[in-house]
């Protein structure tokens, strides 16, 4: 890894971020926040990176950005995208990762939100064994409504690392969702996202990510809430096999009134890992904040593990905050009574743990997204979609219950 | 054997425990085909214990006895196996389950059942078509079957949800725990006509109450009496009136 980092004529933008990696150095078994994680061999493998070359945007219906260069966007909804070299980097992240993909990176995407629209970001990667590097930033203006959603795409990126995130600029009064699903297979790519939003006063900030499959995938998070800020943070993770995947968090209150909601859910199958690291940091400066850090895991077998920390840390009296934090089986007295009904041991479990999960998923508001992501869950917990209704697929429901009888 | 006397359970000096405490102590009973027995007793007593055996809770365990139902003994049975052969019991405190959709989980139910019995699946159409006349029958708000099943339900809506169940599965042989308790009068008297449409002379009932008002609706023609882990009376209609004159305590231990 270090071999990369002896870069060709760096610009200004990655000689500072190379100067913060310095500082915290790379990512090793003992970094706090990659102690779960398989960082050593990651780092230790001698990559490749690849940096692709700009092309002319098309027009098109979804943002799509395939190994770090934009394809095409949607016109006329106001949203422009360009790339730069300078841009507003946090001078203070926790993650090396964060400034390593900023180090590697010559340019970034900037995608600018100036009015209400909802899009879809894909990220495809579609080339081996190569390390693949960029940033972008999501500007969302003054009272812009912007609904946001990125799916990831592993088109035979086979071994691959990609080290990417977001800056994400949540200015005053907006509205911003994001929902950010990542289905990740053995051998794939392993995607690391290292985020950073920043929320103005009164600003609203919804976060719901998404990490399926048996790979590899880390979100690591940077929220700052300034005055009447919100953050709702969901997180569900589905690991199975030898995956490795979850959240790293640090929510800070800034601002006072400013309030945050955190949830995760985990469901751990074979040997599968799950990390949910968080941290809520009330300063000083935030009085009359109220926060919410709640995580629940599931273990369906032995071999199963979840590292589960979630953690608040006050400097001021004036706040309102709860926690809790639960790692178990699945609830004996649930799964008796679908049983008692005819439903097989197996199915009343599967039943179950489906609806975990959909309690997360069906925080999403938009019918069609909510669809792909039990959909994509589906793919991975069954290891097909199923075609037929699903257990929240309300609409035949509602068409039923509609006709005159 | 009497033709007009077929048992559809027997239980036969069974001894039950729940966390290494004995609650059934040698409990004999006999249900009859067509029937509608009805078990009174004191708090504590062991009534829902005795229903949960017979359902396979997995908080009960036999010590010994047999539970005959059809002439087969079911102790061994998983709790899917005993439903699917034709045993329903309305729970006393229907479980919340967040996350499943009620008409989902009702309709996967019915779908497991017709399956055993090698009829064919119904499709979700099919499926709230029919759906939608027991709603109304049960005088249940169509929403409740769009939301979480039993989440957030009142006492009340959970009881109609377990008849609702009912209705659906068909049962043979249905127990229903106090299925009175907690009903407003509305909802007392719809649930007993849903009970009682049920009823088809195969069909067998065995109904656990405090009240002598839900036996206005649903005629009994036998009513046993739990005490201490054991049927200590057994008479007909008219045991009830006696009852609720004396109480259990002056009831004297065979
Ligand atoms: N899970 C349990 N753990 C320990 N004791 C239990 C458990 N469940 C029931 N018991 C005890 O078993 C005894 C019988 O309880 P059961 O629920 O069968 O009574 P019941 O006759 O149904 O009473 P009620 O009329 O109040 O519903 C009681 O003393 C009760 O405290
Ligand atoms: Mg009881």
């Amino acid at each position: 890894m270090t071999r990369l980092l002896n870069l060709l004529s760096p610009n200004e933008m990655q000689i500072e971020a190379l100067e913060k990696l310095k500082q915290l150095g790379l990512p090793t078994k003992k970094t706090e926040e990659y102690r779960y994680f398989d960082i050593k061999a990651l780092m230790s493998k001698k990559w490749d990176r690849y940096i692709g070359d700009e092309i002319d945007i098309k027009d098109g219906k979804d943002i799509i950005i395939q190994n770090g260069i934009v394809i095409s966007m949607p016109k006329n909804k106001g949203i422009t995208i360009e790339y730069v070299t300078k841009a507003d980097m946090d001078k203070n992240h926790f993650d090396p990762l964060y400034y390593l993909g900023y180090a590697l990176s010559k340019t970034n995407i900037k995608i600018h939100f100036s009015k209400n629209c909802d899009v879809i970001i894909r990220h495809i990667y579609s080339i081996a064994d190569k390390l693949i590097p960029y940033r972008t930033f999501l500007y969302i203006d003054d009272n812009v409504k912007a609904d946001i959603v990125e799916f990831t795409e592993d088109a035979n990126a086979d071994n691959s690392f990609v080290c990417s995130g977001s800056d994400i600029f949540v200015a005053k009064n907006a509205n911003v969702s994001l929902i950010k699903e990542q289905t990740t297979r053995k051998n794939g790519c392993v995607c690391i996202s290292s985020d950073r939003a920043h929320i103005k006063p009164n600003a609203t900030f919804n976060l719901h990510t998404f990490n399926f499959g048996d790979g590899e995938s880390l979100n690591l998070i940077k929220a700052e809430l300034q005055n009447e800020a919100h953050i709702n943070s969901y997180h569900l993770l589905f690991a199975k096999e030898n995956a490795n995947m979850g959240t790293v968090s640090k929510i800070i209150h800034k601002g006072k009134n400013s309030k945050s909601i955190q949830k995760s859910k985990n469901i751990l199958q074979d040997s599968a890992k799950g990390i949910f690291d968080a941290l809520i940091k009330i300063d000083n400066q935030a009085p009359k904040s109220t926060t919410n850090q709640n995580s629940q895991a599931i273990l369906l077998n032995d071999g199963a593990f979840m590292a589960s920390k979630p953690q608040l840390e006050i400097y001021i009296d004036d706040v309102e905050a709860g926690h809790g934090s639960t790692i178990g089986e699945l609830d004996a007295g649930q799964l008796f009574y679908l049983r008692s009904r005819g439903m097989e041991q197996n199915e009343a479990r599967k039943m179950l743990i489906l609806a975990f999960a959909n309690e997360m998923i069906d925080l999403i508001e938009e019918k069609d997204v909510k669809e792909t992501i039990h959909k994509s869950f589906d793919y991975v917990y069954r290891n097909k979609p199923q075609i037929e209704c699903i257990a929240t697929c309300h609409n035949c429901e509602e068409i039923m219950l509609k006709e005159k009888s | 054997m009497n033709k007009d006397k077929k048992i559809v359970l027997d239980i036969k000096n069974l001894y039950a425990s729940i966390a290494e405490k004995e609650i059934l102590k040698g409990l004999d009973l006999q249900i009859q085909e067509g029937k509608v027995h009805v078990i009174m007793g004191p708090n504590g007593a062991g009534k829902s214990t005795l229903s949960k055996t017979i359902v396979g809770h997995y908080d009960t365990e036999i010590k010994s006895g047999d539970i005959l139902y059809k002439n087969e003994n079911i102790v061994d049975l998983s709790p899917e196996e005993r439903a699917l052969k034709g045993i329903f019991m309305s729970f006393q405190n229907p479980i919340e389950v967040p996350g499943v959709n009620n008409a989902y989980f009702l309709r996967t139910a019915l779908n497991t059942k017709r399956k055993y019995l090698g009829l064919s699946e119904l499709n979700a159409a099919q499926f709230l078509r029919e759906l939608k006349k027991l709603l109304k029958e049960l005088g249940m708000k169509p929403e409740m079957i769009q939301r979480s099943l039993n989440q957030g339900f009142s006492g009340g809506e959970k009881k109609r949800n377990e008849i609702l169940q009912m209705m659906v599965l068909k049962p043979d042989f249905i127990i229903l725990d106090e299925i009175d308790s907690g009903l407003d009068i509305d909802a007392l008297r719809d649930v007993s006509e849903g009970i009682n449409k049920m009823k088809d002379g195969k069909r067998s009932f065995l109904i656990i109450t405090h009240y002598s008002r839900i036996l206005e609706y649903i005629k009994p023609d036998f009513v046993h009496v739990l005490k201490d882990g054991k049927i200590i009376k057994t008479g007909g209609a008219d045991l009830v009136a006696q009852l609720e004159e004396t109480g259990y305590e002056a009831l004297e231990e065979i």
